[in-house]
């Protein structure tokens, strides 16, 4: 039972950080810019050239000039520290003890970021099918026990006071909750 | 506007449920504003949506209440405990923390509080003055003139955050990128809809502000290493005569630079903190009784009063224009229009009552931020201690509910999670969120006034004297953000 537990834990680990490190690296940015204004550039091409009316050609020539801004990103230097191989602490070379300390502490907590997102596109997805009340509790649970690391009887406890405690306030003041399709916490 | 209308927002702000809801407002805004990390902005983005269930004039003052608190929560935790709670607050740390270490954090704590109430107040005042005059002003804009402020507005907070150029101008088209989502200005045809129909009407600002501003701010505080604190010694909140005197000064001073750079569209309150700092430091300096890397007061009351003097003076470019000064404002700007009230230049006129609501309740909310929480100042300490698990918990499903209910609709709270993550990449890599979100909010606008100028006249920018006007004040603009970034004070968020 626990093997494909650990498997899985450690496959996470492994996505997290290839994850973290390629967004860290040197040409994460001028990608997504380049990537953004030809968006842009083909957008308004395609407005310019085709559009019925001249609003939309107008609209066109906007885009394109808007798709020029994002380009002087793309052609932005990628980030000196980023390309640059780390320091290595040695007679001459002292790295501050934060930045050696806190390497490794962000690594560990890259997972944390990866469940956080998880957990909350599993609230988007449920909102809609189980309503605010229990959407939440859950991901309130979720969050205490995976990100914070507190005990799941302690978790689950908080997550109801807190769920009930919300849910009344907002009722309070009038504010409609997405209730699902089974209608609780209306 | 009259004293009259003036006395009649007063009775609508003293009314004793507005009061509490304004007394709420301060509180939640200071509890978010403490916590590590977190600043006006979050504290905005996460309650706005529940302020909508209330009437305009309540639910701006409420807003209005969470804004002030989230920005003394946020010096709070940056005097006892080193950590800025947005980018505004880091002058204030750097001395304010040196004060904590000699032992004199409840000075520090006073001198902030009692120099941003009088810069608060002086500021409000200054909006109550200058807005109707602004607003006559302003009824003379047409299309040329709007679009000559629109463009002025971007320029200067290109110029003004970030120190990559680059990168800042890039931000600004992605926003403006955003914003062009939808269907055309006067025309039925769409772009960059991809054939979607729930991109039709574009994006909405409030579920795109609650994930950048929101939920990617969770998220960095997630991937932070916790941050170990220990118990700070508040001690006497009272000053001694030559902490008072030299503090006051420099709130009087920095009350007055801060409102005028505040009052100007694209620049944003960090700014003001900043220059409030460097000039406190070289005035000391020249006096030659630097007090400057041991603990100057003058580090804490000048940047504070600065700071909070253009926060006020931002709801002039606001409420007379249409015009937000940077993410915060933006979020009011969200807000009224959710409300029904557009602002620009008609709304001293046409809605006097509730503008002089507005300026009542910044009154009223400094007056409670300084008798409040000055003597709770020992309880936000022990916030700042508190596990921030479980708010940050709630903080996430606070963002997530509130995208939802700006349109009760599902496929915002997706938009919210998207641009959670847009926000963080882009953070990661550097890259200011100021300008997109000004970019977003302003691209449209800017987008219709150039149609409307160039159907008006191909040659108009020859001759209208108010865009020439607005076209120099770019370029001085332009001028003044590089002087900035040799100097290395540009700032990073609103």
């Amino acid at each position: 039972m626990s093997a494909p537990v650990t498997t899985l834990r450690s496959a996470g680990l492994r996505a997290a950080r290839a994850t973290s490190d390629g967004i860290r690296g040197p040409w994460g940015l001028p990608i997504l810019f380049a990537v953004l204004a030809a968006v842009g550039v083909a957008e308004s091409l395609r407005l310019i050239l085709v559009g019925a009316t001249s609003e939309a050609r107008a609209g066109g020539w906007y885009l394109l000039l808007v798709s020029m801004l994002i380009a002087v990103g793309a052609l932005a230097r990628p980030d000196r520290a980023a390309t640059k191989p780390p320091a290595v602490p040695g007679p001459d070379v002292v790295a501050p003890e934060s930045s050696v300390q806190a390497e490794p502490e962000r690594r560990t907590h890259a997972h944390k970021a990866v469940i956080f997102f998880v957990a909350t596109v599993a609230f988007a997805w449920a909102l809609p099918w189980v309503g605010f009340a229990v959407a939440n509790g859950f991901f309130v649970a979720a969050y205490l026990i995976w990100i914070d690391h507190r005990r799941w009887w302690h978790a689950l406890l908080i997550a109801v006071v807190v769920d009930a405690c919300l849910v009344t306030g907002l009722r309070l003041i009038d504010v409609v909750l997405p209730s699902g399709v089974l209608g609780i916490g209306i | 506007m009259s004293l009259t209308d003036l006395a009649g927002g007063f009775a609508t702000v003293l009314s004793p449920s507005v009061l509490l809801l304004a007394l709420l407002g301060c509180l939640a805004g200071t509890l978010i504003g403490v916590l590590p990390g977190l600043g006006p902005v979050t504290a905005v983005a996460v309650l706005f949506p529940l302020t909508t269930y209330l009437d305009p004039a309540t639910g701006i003052i409420v807003l209005a209440a969470i804004y002030y608190g989230g920005m003394y929560g946020g010096s709070t935790t940056a005097i006892l405990l080193n950590i800025p709670g947005e980018t505004a607050s880091v002058p204030t740390a750097i001395e304010g923390n040196l004060m904590t270490k000699r032992g004199r954090a409840g000075a520090a704590l006073a001198m902030a509080a009692i120099t941003s109430f009088v810069a608060g107040i002086v500021g409000t005042v200054g909006v109550w003055l200058i807005g109707p005059t602004l607003s006559r002003f302003a009824l003379r804009f047409g299309p040329p003139e709007m679009l000559g402020l629109l463009i002025f507005s971007l320029v200067t907070i290109i110029g003004v955050t970030s120190t990559s150029l680059r990168r800042s101008v890039a931000a600004c088209g992605v926003g403006m990128l955003i914003g062009a989502v939808g269907i055309l200005p006067a025309s039925s045809e769409t772009r960059l809809t991809f054939g979607s129909t729930d991109l039709l009407q574009g994006f909405d600002i409030v579920p795109v502000m609650m994930g950048m501003f929101g939920l990617a701010e969770v998220l960095r505080t997630i991937l932070r290493p916790p941050i170990r604190q220990h118990e700070v010694a508040v001690g006497s909140l009272r000053p001694t005569r030559q902490e008072f005197t030299a503090g006051m000064g420099a709130g009087v001073r920095g009350t007055g630079s801060g409102f005028f750079l505040g009052l100007l569209p694209g620049m944003i309150p960090t700014i003001a903190s900043f220059l409030s700092f460097a000039s406190e430091q070289r005035r000391a300096r020249r006096r030659g009784s630097s007090r400057f890397g041991t603990g100057a007061v003058e580090g804490v009351a000048g940047p504070e009063a600065a700071n909070n003097a253009a926060a006020m003076a931002g709801f002039v470019p606001l409420l007379c224009l249409g015009i937000p000064t940077g993410a915060t404002m933006a979020l009011v700007l969200a807000a009224m229009l959710v409300y029904g009230i557009i602002p620009g230049p008609l709304l001293f006129g046409q809605h006097p009552d509730f503008v002089a609501s507005i300026i009542a309740s910044f009154f009223v909310a400094n007056v409670i931020l300084l008798v409040l929480n000055l003597p709770l100042v020992g309880l936000w300490a022990k916030v700042t201690r508190v596990p921030t698990g479980l708010l940050m918990a709630i903080v996430a499903s606070g963002c997530l509910l509130g995208a939802y209910l700006s349109e009760n609709s599902f496929t915002d709270v997706w938009v919210c999670v998207v641009f959670g993550v847009v926000g963080w990449l882009l953070t990661e890599w550097g890259v200011p969120l100021a300008p997109l979100v000004m970019g977003m909010i302003l691209g449209p606008l800017l987008e219709v006034a150039a149609q409307q100028s160039f159907a008006l006249s191909p040659t108009f920018f020859l001759e209208r004297p108010i865009f020439i006007t607005f076209a120099a004040l770019t370029a001085l603009s332009v001028l003044f953000g590089m002087r900035m970034r040799r100097k290395g004070m540009a700032g990073d968020e609103d």
